[in-house]
């Protein structure tokens, strides 16, 4: 860790005059998994968004890997995948069909490498099959299957547990893991559960009314024992609610 | 940009909708020979039984003539009627032979003579000499001479004495290109038609006041384009083929493009807003391209996928006439600009094609932007699909009623090139280079602002 893989600086966007980012800075440091954690409508798929180049800010700059994704897109999102909200396929198409959709967009992707995943994520059996007779939790796992063509450096995640049963949420967990310890991908993973991110990530920044207002290190915490101890991140977050006048719950 | 190109035609391919029109192309060209085919059988069976039909004839007016009641102040006219079929029937004078009126001159003027009770005259001995002689060219001099005769009751600026100039012109025509013979009988046929628009066109000029004569701008800009064609055919010994040909059969499966062009619409405007509706715009818009290559994509796969379609129905078209009517078809006549040429009718019909993937391209194009503007595949349908069906008989229309100039301004009119090889333009006074920069200011507009509504767009 330590370097930063992905850097946003005082990013703002608006939406017909209603400010949905108010210069927002992060960075993601490799191997990290970011936990992005906010009340519905604070800003956490639009940055996701901002950072995939779905929309366009009207301030501010990403760079990715140290390349300006305003002035060289194509290189810099090169190592960046994401799901946003629910996982989107053709459903006309096989998976099988889908994941060479994705496989053709990445000329350096290797075939083998998408295989290896297919089997990882259990999807061998169905692959044939067409998305549209897929559950919730196979497409997730698709989307995730389909992340990782490419072998991208930095995944971003936007609420992907929305929807899977208990099960789900646990496989999509150890999966996240997996793929971050053995593949080295640094993750963003958005979410309004506390627990969740707690469990999953190595650091969370709180996002409120389009701004960052804290950035919590796990690792900091379990290197300081009495805090691990005393103070959970959903006791954190109650006192950042206190400090800083409450979590906007209204969307933005 | 290959695997982009790659990536939308797999996903255009693969919908169960492109084999589907595909398929209906291919059916329908099909359809389309079979039907000309039949009507190609039941027309030549009628010409060969011409000599049954006549006998038969011949005979039910005799039974009738017998019957007991039958009304006596007829007899003269079944007779002549009998005479003149019966000498048909021992002459060998079919029904398209161009002495069949003669042959009712002759009969008639035998039995006046008869009942005056005189010997038969030198004009009735002439056209019988005529008749077997198979003398075309003295029937000419015959007709000339009796026009020459009216003629002379005229004045020089009268519709009679135009009219009648104008039948001396087609008999200097007659003389020179048709013989008289069986093989030539298209050749008459051709002067006939060629008199009957010429005669209009006079009736216009003369009573054009007349709404029985009066000719709209485009049908006398038709009138006079189909009479060039016509003396083009007789000069350059080119026959015109009946409808029921190959080359009438691919005339008529040319009407199939609409459907063409509608499912090349449907298939683009499903390509760009399904992105939508299934949300994989995200996806595809965060794969490492930029948004001016994944719409240029999109609009060359639309494009391959509009050409494919064609290269489907002029393959389908060709090979179903071929196989119907086994022989090739004739040349085809085209005027475009003023000037008449000759050409392949297969290459004809290549180039129709051509003229009607142009159009459809257009359409497309109007498709993609409405889709981008739009995001609902139905609506966006049903704004492309009126022009498609509707501009071409509602600006016809507008422009014969209210003679608007400025309809050629509208980009409906000129994305079909076609009506200029076919003689049959949409707007009086549009002309091919009008349409061409009309076609490519509409559809560079649209393509200008399809791509800048795509770069602009959050997603």
């Amino acid at each position: 860790m330590g370097t930063p893989v992905l850097a946003i600086e005082n990013l703002t966007k608006e939406f017909d005059e209603i400010r949905a980012l108010d210069g927002i800075s992060l960075s993601l440091n490799r191997g990290e998994i970011l936990g992005l954690v906010g009340p519905n409508g604070s800003g956490k798929t639009t940055t996701m968004k901002l950072i995939l180049g779905l929309i366009r800010p009207a301030s501010g700059s990403i760079s990715i890997n140290g390349l300006s994704l305003r002035e060289n897109f194509e290189r810099a999102i090169l190592p960046v995948r994401g799901i946003v909200e629910t996982p989107k396929f053709y459903p006309y198409l096989s998976a099988l069909d889908n994941l060479k959709i994705t496989f053709r967009m990445y000329p350096t992707a290797d075939w083998k490498n998408v295989e290896h995943f297919i089997e990882v994520f259990g999807l061998t059996k169905r692959i044939k099959d067409h998305v549209s007779q897929y559950s919730m939790g196979m497409k997730q796992r698709l989307a995730l299957c389909n992340a990782m063509i490419g072998s991208p450096e930095i995944l971003l995640l936007d609420e992907p547990t929305n929807g899977l049963d208990v099960d789900a949420v646990l496989e999509f967990r150890d999966l996240i893991h997996t793929i971050n310890k053995e593949n080295g991908v640094s993750v963003i993973f958005s979410s309004h559960i506390l627990s969740e991110i707690e469990r999953i990530c190595t650091r969370a920044a709180v996002i409120n009314r389009g701004k960052i207002v804290a950035d919590y290190s796990f690792t900091d915490r379990t290197s300081q024992p009495e805090a691990k101890s005393k103070d959970s991140f959903e006791d954190e977050y109650i006192r950042l609610s206190k400090t800083t006048g409450g979590i906007n719950e209204e969307p933005v | 940009m290959k695997s982009l190109c790659k990536n939308e035609l797999v996903k255009i391919f693969k919908r169960p909708l492109f084999l589907g029109i595909a398929s209906l192309i291919i059916v329908l060209c099909c359809i389309y020979a079979f039907l000309h085919v039949q009507q190609n059988d039941y027309s030549e069976e009628t010409h060969s039984n011409w000599k049954v039909e006549l006998a038969s004839e011949i005979s039910r007016l005799q039974d009738e003539m017998d019957q007991p009641n039958f009304d006596r102040s007829n007899i003269l006219g079944y007779m002549i009627d009998i005479e003149i079929k019966q000498y048909k029937l021992d002459h060998d004078i079919a029904p398209d032979d161009w002495r069949q009126l003669l042959v009712s001159q002759l009969i008639l003027l035998r039995f006046d003579e008869e009942s005056n009770g005189g010997q038969e005259s030198s004009a009735a001995r002439e056209i019988e000499r005529i008749i077997l002689e198979n003398d075309f060219k003295a029937n000419c001099d015959l007709e000339e001479k009796a026009i020459r005769e009216e003629m002379a009751f005229y004045e020089e600026n009268s519709y009679g004495y135009q009219n009648a100039r104008l039948n001396i012109e087609l008999l200097d025509l007659k003389r020179v290109y048709f013989t008289g013979t069986p093989e030539d009988a298209w050749r008459r046929e051709i002067l006939i038609e060629l008199q009957s628009k010429k005669s209009a066109l006079l009736g216009h000029e003369f009573f054009g006041a007349n709404p029985e004569y009066h000719l709209m701008p485009n049908e006398i800009e038709s009138l006079e384009t189909t009479i060039q064609e016509m003396l083009y055919r007789i000069q350059h010994d080119l026959p015109k083929e009946p409808v029921n040909s190959f080359s009438g059969y691919l005339s008529a499966v040319f009407s199939v493009r609409v459907i063409l062009t509608l499912s090349v619409v449907l298939i683009s405007s499903l390509c760009v807003s399904n992105e939508f509706t299934y949300g994989t715009i995200q996806n595809l818009l965060s794969f490492p391209y930029r948004r001016f290559k994944v719409l240029s994509a999109k609009i060359v796969s639309i494009l391959l996928c509009g050409i494919g379609l064609h290269v489907i129905f002029y393959i389908s078209a060709a090979a179903a006439g071929a196989v119907a009517y086994g022989k090739y078809p004739a040349q085809a006549v085209i005027s475009l600009n003023g000037s008449i040429f000759s050409m392949d009718f297969l290459l004809y019909f290549l180039v129709l094609c051509a003229f009607s993937l142009i159009e459809t391209i257009a359409y497309s194009i109007l498709s993609v932007f409405l889709s981008l503007l739009i995001k609902t595949p139905a609506i966006s349908l049903i704004l492309v699909t009126v022009p498609i069906l509707i501009s071409r008989p509602v600006l016809r229309y507008l422009s014969v009623q209210f003679r608007i100039r400025q309809l050629i301004f509208v980009p409906f009119a000129s994305f079909d090139f076609s009506q200029f090889f076919t003689s049959d333009t949409i707007i009086s006074g549009l002309t091919l280079s009008t349409s061409v920069i009309m076609y490519i200011t509409s559809v560079g507009i649209l393509l200008l602002l399809s791509f800048l509504l795509f770069a602009k767009k959050d997603y």
